[in-house]
């Protein structure tokens, strides 16, 4: 072994942490070796020295100023009483508060505009009424006439009144009435009326939307129990065979029926009016500067979202970077 | 559950009393680490003190995977090291091990602490002159001969409480003595060159 070697592995060798083969090698070249045994003889020297340094006492004021600084750290940990309020946790929170401030800022820009929805208010809460009315009678049906006014700016009108119709085709609905510049009335089942809303939605940019609801269950429930009163009475008279009023009662049952033929037409036309959604439409075309505008603002938007979608995973961030710290300066 | 655990489960409830004997069983010995880490009984005191204010404070956040004395050894040294990193302005980089004691780095934060040329070389101030001059090792290298020397811990021990590897241990410490053994060298040699005398003793020395 080397001189170099051996110096380099000496306090190793003094403190036993080194392998029996280093051991044994050390020892052996130490046997040779005047220099490095000298040196070895300082280090144990030295290490000596080091171990038999003078202890200091510490003053006897010390615990009394340990004990008075822990006292007011509790005292004053008790003040603030809640924990929450403890600076150092309110700091832990404060990411998530920030990234729910901005969340709650920012969301209602991003969401499409709402549509309007008016109820007719005296209409609306006669169904309750109605209800407990009619509960022994009729099942309940509700029936309720929908009508809806939009105007949709469009960049391109007759591309988007071709895909209109082709949608409102396979969904179910017809056009009723159409003008050249773009204004249409239509009926919409009920039930593809929001999807249809929707999807007409991503098409351009709602300028303006009313949506009307009246309530036609009272009407219809009347209409229905006058039917079931005259069909009662179509065959009673049916029945009858009195043989000298034989004419009237024809008579009068041929009224009756007439009078159910009406009732009849006029449930179906209030059911038309309840399973069909009619809807105004006027697509009104913009200026291209004011798409540019559009797609300009989309993106800003876009990018705006997705800035705002990172805050949460920044705020995740900051509270690993935070616990690392608090647990950095614990050790 | 012992005395010590009882202390510690109390104190962390606040009950001051108990913290109050957790100080008194641990205060001698923090006490000594940290006047051999700063050098100066002021600054041990400082030290002692925030450390036990820190380990009341910190206390929820032990869990006892490392002993209390582990704990509140490492809370110490982890303050005196950052007050001594404060003082020299030194970069945390150049504590690191891979920097070489030769070079200039270490060599600037030396004090002038050496004796004059009237100093006459004894052990006893050898023993003195020791105090001083761990003051000029790096912290971290303070750190470990402090440990293993001084307090005679284990390099087992050193490295739970140093959080590092047990290789890292073994290079501070032999590279820290070294360091010291060098600078022993230098002062005898200084003052060999002032008195025959002195050369004298200290090569009697080197072959006890």
């Amino acid at each position: 072994m080397k001189c170099e070697t051996v110096l380099e592995k000496l306090s190793l060798y003094l403190d036993k942490e080194l392998t029996h083969t280093e051991r044994e090698a050390i020892e052996e070249h130490l046997n040779e070796c005047a220099d490095c045994y000298a040196e070895f003889m300082a280090l144990k020297d030295l290490v000596e020295q080091l171990s038999v340094l003078k202890e200091v006492t510490p003053p006897a004021s010390l615990r009394r100023e340990i004990y008075q600084q822990v006292a007011s750290e509790v005292k004053k940990a008790g003040h603030f009483g809640d924990r929450l309020l403890n600076l150092k946790r309110a700091l832990f929170l404060a990411p998530a508060v920030l990234t729910i401030l901005l969340v709650i800022v920012f969301l209602p820009i991003f969401q499409p505009k709402e549509i309007e929805v008016l109820e007719n208010m005296e209409q609306e809460f006669m169904p309750q009424m109605m209800a407990k009315m009619a509960v022994d009678n009729f099942a309940v049906v509700e029936k309720k006439k929908k009508q809806a006014e939009l105007i949709l700016k469009v960049p391109d009108q007759r591309e988007v009144l071709e895909s209109l119709k082709e949608m409102l085709e396979t969904k179910g609905g017809y056009v009723v009435e159409e003008d050249n510049r773009g204004v249409l009335s239509m009926r919409i089942p009920v039930s593809e009326y929001s999807d249809f809303l929707t999807e007409v939605g991503t098409w351009g940019e709602i300028d303006y939307s009313k949506t009307t609801v009246l309530d036609l269950s009272q009407e219809y429930q009347e209409v229905m129990k006058q039917r079931e009163i005259l069909d009662n009475k179509a065959a009673r008279l049916a029945q009858s065979t009195d043989g000298i009023e034989q004419l009237a009662l024809e008579k009068e049952l041929t009224t009756t029926r007439l009078e159910l033929v009406t009732l009849d037409s006029k449930l179906h036309s209030l059911e038309q009016e309840t399973d069909l959604v009619s809807l105004d439409l006027e697509l009104k075309p913009v200026f291209s500067l004011v798409q540019v505008q559009k797609v300009f603002g989309q993106a800003l938007k876009n990018l705006l979202i997705g800035l705002v979608a990172l805050l949460p995973f920044l705020a995740v961030l900051g509270i690993i970077g935070y616990l690392f710290c608090v647990l950095n300066k614990m050790r | 559950m012992n005395s010590e655990q009882l202390l510690i489960e109390r104190s962390k409830k606040k009950d001051l009393e108990a913290f109050e004997e957790l100080v008194s069983l641990y205060e001698h010995k923090i006490y000594n680490f940290a006047y051999r880490m700063m050098g100066n009984v002021e600054d041990a005191q400082d030290m002692t003190q925030e450390a036990f204010f820190r380990a009341f404070k910190y206390l929820e956040g032990f869990r006892g995977e490392a002993s209390f004395s582990t704990w509140l050894y490492r809370i110490t040294a982890n303050l005196c090291k950052d007050e001594l990193r404060k003082r020299y302005r030194l970069p945390v980089d150049s504590l690191d091990e891979k920097i070489s004691l030769h070079d200039g780095e270490v060599h600037k934060q030396i004090p002038s602490s050496q004796p004059g040329p009237e100093a006459i070389y004894t052990k006893r101030e050898l023993r003195q002159d020791l105090g001083e001059l761990l003051g000029t090792l790096s912290p971290e290298f303070r750190l470990a001969v402090v440990l293993r020397d001084v307090l005679g811990f284990s390099y087992r021990e050193i490295s739970e409480l140093m959080e590092c590897s047990l290789g890292t241990v073994k290079s501070r410490i032999s590279r820290g003595r070294g360091y010291l053994r060098e600078k022993l060298l230098t002062q005898q040699e200084q003052n060999a060159s002032f008195s025959g005398r002195n050369k004298v003793k200290g090569g009697e020395k080197n072959e006890m």
